[in-house]
């Protein structure tokens, strides 16, 4: 059964899409899957930079040229949840960078809002010992 | 900030606080540790904050790095991968104001990792729960009668 709704894509920051539910999978149109994921849909592959990587029989697409977003974010290693009922995909973070970080100790960059709501990035303090301190307020 | 627990992804960190040493060619030179800036808890932990400044101070002016900083941290486990997609939509939807489907999100991710505390700890307070009451100090003694898992230097190895 496939229903047309808005999908909050909840990647790197929540993204509401246009696209579909079809039997409880989350379909969204190749420019939503650039918009959310940062991959392009090429004919060659699923493209980001230099790197593509083939669909081949991984990927469902609809008639219509929507395309089954649980099954892209898997192809590019990034973990996914779909729930039709409260019309969110939360996506985790692609699981080789974590790897690189704790087999080949390459720590990922990232950005993350300061106190200001500044962002503030690892990259900032490039070429200086950094010490990243995860703690709590409570 | 990090209201979605993003270093918890990309660091496999599964307490706070953690702290990483990372050079100056953005390289890890010493994992995830529990360190703290005071020693107020010090008696519950063993851990001494002016040990772990010391070993700071010898890396940033002699290079010299502690025999712990080589510890391997295991990566996450497939339920705590989805531990933390269900603490991030029970985040969102409760930013949203969707309070009884963030319950639904937030049980599920603490049914799939019981012991982190980025997950089970940190949902306390945005469940109107106390992080340091009753219910803490449950999990942390669940926490360790398991052998305190954490993803990070065991604190046997800091003593």
């Amino acid at each position: 059964m496939t229903t047309t709704s808005e999908i909050t894509v909840l990647a790197d920051k929540p993204i509401d899409s246009k696209g579909s539910w079809v039997d409880g999978a989350p379909y969204l149109p190749s420019s939503e899957i650039e918009r959310t994921l940062g991959w392009e849909l090429k004919p060659e592959g699923l493209c980001k930079g230099d790197a593509c990587i083939p669909l081949g029989d991984k990927v469902h697409t609809t008639t219509d040229g929507t395309h089954n977003l649980v099954q892209i974010a898997n192809l590019v290693g990034r973990p996914c949840l779909a729930d039709e009922a409260t019309g969110i995909v939360p996506i985790g973070q692609p699981s080789n960078i974590r790897a690189d970080a704790l087999k080949q100790r390459i720590a990922p960059n990232f950005s993350l809002p300061d106190i200001s709501g500044v962002d503030r990035s690892l990259s900032d303090w490039a070429g200086k010992k950094r010490l990243l301190v995860a703690f709590s307020s409570w | 900030m990090d209201e979605d627990h993003l270093l918890t992804e990309l660091f496999a960190i599964s307490n706070v606080p953690s702290v990483i040493w990372i050079d100056e060619n953005g390289m890890i030179a010493r994992p995830a540790a529990a360190e703290f800036g005071t020693d107020t808890f010090t008696e519950i932990t063993g851990i001494s904050r002016e040990k772990h400044m010391q070993q700071v101070r010898d890396w940033v002016h002699e290079g010299s790095l502690p025999d712990d900083a080589s510890y391997s941290v295991p990566d996450l486990s497939e339920e705590e991968v989805q531990a933390r997609l269900h603490f991030k939509a029970a985040a969102y939807l409760r930013r949203e104001g969707r309070i009884e489907e963030a319950e639904v999100y937030f049980d599920k991710a603490a049914e799939l990792a019981p012991l982190d505390f980025t997950i089970v700890r940190a949902s306390m307070p945005l469940r109107g729960g106390d992080p340091f009451g009753e219910e803490f100090f449950k999990l942390y003694e669940e926490f360790q009668e398991a052998g305190s898992p954490f993803h990070g230097i065991p604190r046997a190895k800091q003593a």
